[in-house]
C-alpha cells in the first residue's frame, strides 16, 4: 500500500509538470515497482486465516491452520458458537439465540443495553409475523416497554415495532421494512460483532478494508497520474493505461 | 352605544395636547362617508359568507340523497321489468316503488324549504348590505352592533340571550343561530367524552374537510382508540388493534409519526408514568377536541376565529391606545382613562400615529395653521380662536376652564405644531 503513498509523494514534488498534464506512468515501469515491493507469506496467511475467522468459516480455518501452520487469534471453538448464535437470529429464533449468548458470555447483554433491545424488539417482530397478538402485546408490555422508557432512541424504535399490530396487510405498511429478512440480518451482523468484540477481536476482517484502501488509494492517484488500473478485485488484473 | 363605522387606513389619532379627547371625525363631504362604508364593508366577509356555505351544503346533501333514492328506485323498475314476478308480486313491489317516490317527493318539498328559506336569507344580508347609506348609518351601525353581540353570544353559548336580542332586534335573517346551535350539539357531546356526532359532523363535510387536509377525523380516531385503552383489560386491548385496523391504519401514509406515537400506548398502558403517553390519557385532551372542532366549524363556514366583538374591540382599543391615554391626568372622555379598558388593551400594541390632532378642550375644533394652539402660563394649551370669542366677552381676560388661573390674551404664547 506504501507504494501509491511513494508515487504521490513523487508527483507532488514535480509541480511544473503537474501544472501542464497529468504524468503517464507506463505498465512496465508500473509493474517494475510493484515487483520491488516485498510481502511476508506469513503476513497473508494472517491475513487469510482473520478473514475465515471473522466471517466464521470455522472448517476453513481448521484446515487452513493445519495446512499452513497459521494460529488463530481465537480458540476455533468459540466460532461455532458464534455461527449458532448468528444463524438462530437470522431464522428468526431470537429465544434461542440469547440464550446462546448468555451461555458464552453472560457479559455481553448485560453491557449492551443497545443490542439486548434489539434482540428484543427482533422477538416481538417475529411474535407480530406469526400473528400471535395477544403474546406480542403482553412482551411488548412487560419487557420492552420499561426499556424504552428510559432511552429516546428505544422508544421510537418501539412505536414502529408497536405500528405492525395494527396494519393487516404488511405490504401497505409504513414500517414494513422491519418485516423485512435484511432485518433479521442486521440484528445477527450486530450480535455477531457484539461477541467479536468480547473476544477482544475486530467486528470486520482487514482484508475487505485493505482492498477499500486500494480503492481509495487508486482514486487519489487518479487526480496526478495516469497508470495501470485494477479495475476487477475479483481477478486484481491490471488494465492499461488510457487517456 | 353606538359603533362608528371603522376607518381602515386611517391611522391619525384625536388627541389634545395635556388630554386626550377622543372625538369622531365630523362628516366632511359624502365621499369620504362613501369610502368609510366600502372599507366597512370589507370587514363584512362573514355576514355573507356563512349562510352562502351554509345553503351550498343544504343544496349538496339535498342532492346527494335525491339521486341515491332515484338510483335505488331506477333499480326496483329495471329489476322489475326483467323478472318474471307472478302480478301480485308486481303490483307488490310496484306499490312500495309508489311509495317511495310519495317519500322522495315529501323529502324534496322539505329540501326545497329548507333551501328557499337560506337562499331567502342570503338575500336579507345582501339587502342589508346595500341599504347602507348618509341617512341611516346611525341605525345601519345600532344594527351591526347587536349583530357583533349576538356572534359573541352565540360563541359563547348564550342562546336564549341571542334568540331574545335576536328577535326584539328583527335581526333573525342577519344572524347564526341555528348553525350555532349544530357546533354546540357537536361541542356538548365532546363534552361528555363522546365522537359519534363529531364523527357525523366529519362524514357530512367529508369532502370540505378533506379539500382543507384537515386532522379533524384522525384526532377524533385517535381519541376512541385512546379509550379503549384506558379500559385496560385483554378484551379492551383486542377491541382497540381491531378499531385501529379499521379506523387508523388507513392514515398511516398521511399521519405516520402521530400514528405510531399513540399506538405505543398499547404497550405503555394507561398507568404509564412516561409522560410522552401520559399525557394522551390526560381528560383535557377532550378540551383539545373542543377547541380543534371549534377552529375546523369557523374555517368550514369562513367565519373569523375569534368573536367579531374581539376583533372589533381590539381593533378600536389598539387605535385609541397611547402613551398618554394610560397616565393618571389622561380624561374622562378617552375610554383608556377606564381600569376594564386599560385591561383589555394590556397586550395590544400603541395606536401608531404619523401626526398627532389636537383637539381644542374648549371648542371641540382642530387647532392647525388657521386656528393654532396657544399656551396659558400655566403650560394648558387651547385654540386661539377659542380664547379670542373668550377676550372678547371679558374684556380681554382669560380663565383656564380646568384650572381656574386668570391671565391677559397678551400673556399667551403661540404654539407651533410640527
Amino acid at each position: 500500500m506504501s507504494l501509491f503513498r511513494i508515487f504521490i509523494n513523487q508527483l507532488e514534488e514535480d509541480d511544473e509538470d503537474m501544472a501542464t498534464s497529468k504524468k503517464m506512468i507506463t505498465r512496465e515501469e508500473w509493474e517494475k515497482k510493484l515487483n520491488a515491493v516485498k510481502l511476508r507469506k506469513e503476513d497473508m496467511n494472517t491475513l487469510v486465516m482473520n478473514f475465515l475467522v471473522t466471517e466464521g468459516y470455522v472448517e476453513a480455518a481448521e484446515k487452513f491452520q493445519r495446512e499452513s501452520g497459521t494460529k488463530p487469534e481465537i480458540d476455533l471453538a468459540t466460532i461455532t458458537d458464534r455461527m449458532a448464535v448468528k444463524k438462530a437470529v437470522q431464522n428468526g429464533n431470537v429465544e434461542d439465540a440469547i440464550e446462546k449468548v448468555n451461555d458464552l458470555n453472560p457479559e455481553i447483554l448485560d453491557t449492551n443495553p443497545e443490542l439486548f433491545f434489539h434482540l428484543q424488539q427482533q422477538r416481538l417482530i417475529e411474535l407480530i409475523r406469526q400473528g400471535k397478538t395477544e403474546e406480542a402485546l403482553e412482551f411488548a408490555q412487560e419487557e420492552l416497554a420499561p426499556r424504552g422508557e428510559e432511552n429516546q432512541a428505544f422508544l421510537e424504535e418501539l412505536e414502529k415495532t408497536v405500528a405492525l399490530l395494527v396494519f393487516d396487510d404488511a405490504s401497505t405498511c409504513p414500517v414494513k421494512e422491519l418485516l423485512d429478512l435484511s432485518h433479521r440480518l442486521k440484528t445477527a451482523s450486530e450480535v455477531n460483532a457484539a461477541i467479536l468484540t468480547s473476544q477482544s477481536h475486530e467486528k470486520d476482517p482487514k482484508l475487505p478494508s485493505l482492498l477499500k484502501m486500494l480503492i481509495w488509494a487508486q482514486t487519489q492517484l487518479d487526480e496526478k497520474a495516469v497508470y495501470p488500473h485494477i479495475n476487477d478485485l475479483s481477478t486484481g488484473k491490471l488494465e492499461d493505461p488510457s487517456e | 352605544m353606538e359603533i362608528d363605522s371603522a376607518t381602515n387606513g386611517n391611522s391619525d389619532t384625536v388627541m389634545t395636547e395635556s388630554a386626550a379627547t377622543i372625538t369622531p371625525s365630523p362628516v366632511v363631504v359624502s365621499s369620504s362617508r362613501s369610502n368609510q362604508f366600502t372599507e366597512s364593508l370589507k370587514l363584512e366577509h362573514q355576514l355573507l359568507r356563512v349562510p352562502f356555505e351554509h345553503y351550498k351544503k343544504t343544496i349538496r346533501t339535498n342532492h346527494r340523497s335525491f339521486e341515491k333514492e332515484v338510483s335505488t328506485i331506477v333499480n326496483g323498475v329495471g329489476e322489475l321489468a326483467d323478472s318474471d314476478w307472478s302480478k301480485d308480486d308486481t303490483v307488490s313491489r310496484l306499490t312500495c316503488l309508489v311509495t317511495r317516490l310519495q317519500g322522495l317527493k315529501r323529502k324534496l318539498e322539505e329540501g326545497s324549504n329548507v333551501e328557499n328559506l337560506q337562499a331567502q336569507r342570503c338575500r336579507a344580508r345582501i339587502d342589508h348590505l346595500d341599504s347602507v347609506d348618509v341617512e341611516n348609518i346611525t341605525e345601519w351601525n345600532n344594527t351591526k352592533l347587536k349583530r357583533i353581540l349576538v356572534d359573541y353570544m352565540l360563541r359563547m353559548s348564550y342562546f336564549e340571550t341571542a334568540t331574545k336580542l335576536s328577535e326584539s332586534s328583527n335581526i333573525m335573517d342577519l344572524v347564526d343561530i341555528d348553525i350555532f346551535r349544530e357546533a354546540k350539539k357537536v361541542i356538548d357531546a365532546l363534552k361528555n367524552r363522546e365522537v359519534a356526532s363529531a364523527l357525523t359532523w366529519c362524514a357530512d363535510n367529508k369532502t370540505r374537510l378533506k379539500k382543507s387536509k384537515s386532522k379533524f377525523e384522525f384526532q377524533l380516531r385517535l381519541q376512541e382508540f385512546i379509550e379503549l385503552v384506558r379500559v385496560d383489560t385483554a378484551e379492551s386491548y383486542k377491541k382497540a388493534i381491531q378499531y385501529a385496523r379499521k379506523h387508523l391504519a388507513s392514515w398511516g401514509t398521511t399521519h405516520m409519526k402521530e400514528l405510531q406515537h399513540v399506538l405505543a400506548t398499547l404497550a405503555f398502558k394507561s398507568t404509564t408514568e412516561c409522560s410522552k403517553y401520559k399525557v394522551l390519557f390526560e381528560l383535557r385532551q377532550w378540551d383539545v377536541l373542543v377547541d380543534q372542532f371549534k377552529q375546523e366549524f369557523c374555517k368550514l363556514y369562513g367565519m373569523t376565529m375569534e368573536p367579531l366583538l374581539n376583533i372589533y374591540l381590539q381593533a378600536g382599543l389598539s387605535a385609541l391606545k397611547t402613551p398618554y391615554g394610560l397616565e393618571e391626568g389622561c380624561t374622562k372622555e378617552d375610554p383608556l382613562s377606564q381600569e376594564n379598558f386599560r385591561k383589555l388593551a394590556l397586550p395590544l400594541p400603541f395606536s401608531k400615529q404619523h401626526h398627532s390632532k389636537l383637539v381644542c378642550y374648549i371648542s371641540k375644533e382642530l387647532m392647525d395653521t388657521e386656528n393654532p394652539p396657544q399656551v396659558l402660563p400655566n403650560g394648558y394649551v387651547y385654540s386661539t380662536k377659542a380664547l379670542k370669542e373668550m377676550a372678547e366677552k371679558n374684556g380681554g381676560k382669560i380663565t383656564c376652564p380646568r384650572t381656574g388661573l386668570v391671565c391677559n390674551y397678551t400673556e399667551l404664547v403661540k404654539a407651533y405644531i410640527s
